[in-house]
């Protein structure tokens, strides 16, 4: 009996080391993963902040207006005037749209004529 | 017979052995040696073995030089942004070049591989620094990603990289003498990058806490597309008249924040060698000049808030004034009695003289000490200039400061002290960092009356609008730009030449609510087409112009077109 009883415990203690070895070596590759995570995550960071660099520089004012100088015969840009500057209060009133009276239909058309017509 | 106990089986020999006879030594005392010989042995490779287990869990450790180095490159700063999150400042991570001589196995080679991956490396320097038995030396600092990965497939022994934050400048000179510059260790040499160091962040690097890791940034007051638009006038205006040297600042004038602060030749800060070079300096805090005429607007200031005059005052300009052996005149003579507003629109001299003594002058020291024009102006930027002034406050001295001679100041100093005529009468110390309307107002001191900011703004006002006004080039359909012009002689050889000028024009807008004080300084500016003057009305206005016309929609200031043609009514 108390041979069987040692069998048992044998086996126990080896597959208690094969578990513990194995949880070992689980951690060992989730740390090693964390790692690679966090190594990745630095050189995101160390990209945006390149990118970032890179988009500020790009929008110099000094650089955007080399560039509208530049290829201004396209662009058609003119510069800001004061008197285009205007409030909400200053706008013309919207212009009114009547509807036809009787519905949708326009009172009179054109044969063939797809485009809406003019009411 | 022997023989037959060989051939027994190996677990019968301890049965059949004989026992130790008596005489010799006991069983006893050979079975404790043995044990103690194993117990001995036991030991031994147990502190083996835990040995072996403590060294195998141990990581490298590198040497001491080497921590310490990499400590000092990897420095790493906030980033420096303007007021709506533009990136003025950032770190980059570069790589730089370092050897472990101690670890490095044939000079010879490493030398050689080195020489040819890098042909601009000095090879008998490196050749006697590998030499040494140093346990860390720099080769080179900042290397291209290219060279890291050529260096990288030598595979020297003891050379090696370190990571290093270096300082980059999207915006070149746009903003050079606001943000400053660092040299290579990261550290600031000039502009707000030293204020920073100063303040906190050496202190936070010598604790080791900023080692290596992102920081809050730092936002600045400046706007980056207002500060474009200055640079921009002045470089032209640089170029349209030849001059040598150029100012510009816009001031908001009710938080005292610097919005734009340009001076001109500036410096890139990316280029390291650039930055301490003397005719690159910053002339808007670090320089004093003698603005000339803009300071009879302090002196017309200091009359009105004297009470000793009105503005409804006249003073006789139809002579020139003598005192102490000098004659003063008139650059556009009028030679007739002047009301205080022709004065200051026809910028008369002797008038300003005859204001000026009439309240007095011990007063006028008084007023342009309260004002802050006689003190040195604190900025947050390192280079902050001492006024120059005259050694004795005597009559002659007072006469000519009374119209900006006699007297150096800093063009901040003066933008200032305007603020604080236009804005109601408060005088705010100026900052490059945000600041709101409350906190101002908590700062501020009350320098003039209300009563006298409002004569103020209308004077700025009508040198601008009147036909014969100096500053009537400035204006701005829709903007009320109020200013006053300055033009000074330099001194060459301690005499005034007339031919070389440093122009200045000193202006507010809106006038009817003043927020910004912009300042223009042009020095020895050339007339435009020979024949024409090169007074400040004829360039320095025009800056004025050029800038208020370009960013005012960006500062968010509504153009109005109203009553613009008729100056701000004034009771008097």
């Amino acid at each position: 009996m108390g041979r069987y009883l040692n069998f048992v415990f044998i086996l126990l203690v080896v597959a208690g080391a094969a578990a513990v070895y194995d949880m070992k070596l689980a951690a060992t590759k989730s740390a090693s993963h964390v790692s690679e995570l966090q190594r990745e995550i630095d050189a995101e960071h160390e990209a945006i902040r390149l990118l970032r660099a890179e988009w500020s520089t790009l929008n110099q004012p000094d650089r955007l207006q080399h560039l509208v100088d530049r290829y201004n015969e396209y662009l058609q840009l003119q510069p800001l005037e004061v008197k285009q500057i205007v409030t909400l209060d200053e706008l013309p009133p919207r212009p009114v749209t009547l509807e036809p009276i009787g519905g949708k239909e326009p009172m009179s058309g054109y044969a063939g004529a797809t485009a809406a017509v003019i009411r | 017979m022997t023989m037959t106990v060989e051939t027994q089986s190996f677990l019968q020999v301890r049965r059949s052995r004989p026992r130790a006879s008596a005489g010799s030594i006991s069983s006893g005392a050979v079975k404790s040696r043995v044990y103690i010989v194993m117990m001995s042995f036991l030991l031994g490779f147990t502190v083996i073995g835990g040995r072996l287990a403590m060294l195998a869990q141990m990581d490298e450790q590198p040497s001491q030089a080497l921590i310490s180095a990499q400590d000092t490159v990897a420095a790493s700063r906030p980033d420096l942004l303007d007021r709506n999150g533009e990136i003025l400042a950032t770190d980059i991570k570069t790589s730089s070049l370092y050897a472990e001589p101690r670890r490095i196995l044939d000079v010879d080679e490493a030398v050689d591989g080195l020489a040819r991956v890098l042909p601009d490396l000095d090879r008998k320097m490196v050749q006697r620094r590998l030499e040494s038995r140093a346990g860390f030396v720099w080769l080179k600092r900042e290397l291209t990603p290219d060279q890291v990965t050529k260096v990288h497939n030598l595979g020297l022994p003891g050379i090696g990289f370190l990571s290093e934050n270096r300082r980059f400048y999207p915006g070149g000179p746009t903003a050079g003498h606001i943000v400053g510059s660092v040299n290579i260790d990261n550290q600031g040499l000039t502009g707000i990058e030293r204020h920073i160091d100063q303040q906190w962040l050496s202190d936070l690097q010598k604790l080791g806490f900023a080692s290596d890791r992102p920081m809050e940034p730092v936002k600045l007051a400046m706007d980056l597309r207002v500060q474009h638009v200055v640079r921009d006038e002045l470089v032209k205006a640089m170029e349209r008249y030849q001059a040598i040297a150029a100012v510009g600042i816009v001031l908001d004038v009710k938080t005292g924040e610097v919005v734009a602060m340009s001076s001109l030749p500036d410096y890139d800060p990316n280029d390291r060698s650039q930055a301490l070079e003397q005719k690159r300096m910053n002339r808007a805090t670090g320089g004093v000049y003698e603005m000339g005429s803009v300071f009879k607007t302090f002196t017309t200031a200091m009359a009105l808030d004297s009470g000793a005059v009105k503005i409804t005052d006249s003073f006789d300009a139809s002579r020139p004034v003598r005192a102490h052996g000098r004659t003063i005149s008139d650059f556009h003579g009028k030679h007739r009695i002047l009301s205080v507003p022709e004065i200051f629109i026809y910028s008369s001299n002797v008038g300003t003289i005859k204001m000026m003594l009439t309240s007095g002058i011990e007063r006028e020291q008084e007023f342009f000490t309260r004002i802050g024009l006689t003190t040195r102006l604190k900025t947050e930027l390192p280079e902050n200039a001492a006024p120059l002034l005259p050694p004795k406050w005597n009559e002659l001295a007072a006469m000519t400061i009374s119209f900006g001679h006699g007297i150096s100041v800093t063009p901040m100093q003066t933008a200032v002290a305007a603020a604080a005529l236009v804005n109601g009468g408060t005088l705010i110390p100026p900052t490059f960092f945000p600041r709101t309307r409350e906190q101002a107002k908590a700062l501020g001191t009350r320098v003039v009356s209300e009563d006298v900011s409002r004569k103020m703004r209308y004077l700025f006002r009508l040198n601008v609008t009147d036909r014969g006004g100096s500053g009537k080039r400035a204006e701005v359909p829709g903007y009320v730009v109020g200013g006053k012009t300055g033009t000074a002689e330099k001194i060459e050889n301690g005499r005034y030449v007339s031919n070389k000028r440093r122009n200045s024009f000193l202006s507010a807008f809106p006038m009817d609510d003043p927020r910004y004080v912009v300042l223009t300084v042009i020095d020895e500016p050339k007339p435009e087409r020979p024949g024409l003057p090169a007074t400040a009305g004829m360039n320095a206005a025009i800056m004025v112009s050029n800038i208020i016309r370009r960013s005012a929609p960006m500062l968010g200031v509504m153009p109005q077109f109203q009553d613009s043609e008729k100056p701000i009514e004034v009771s008097y």
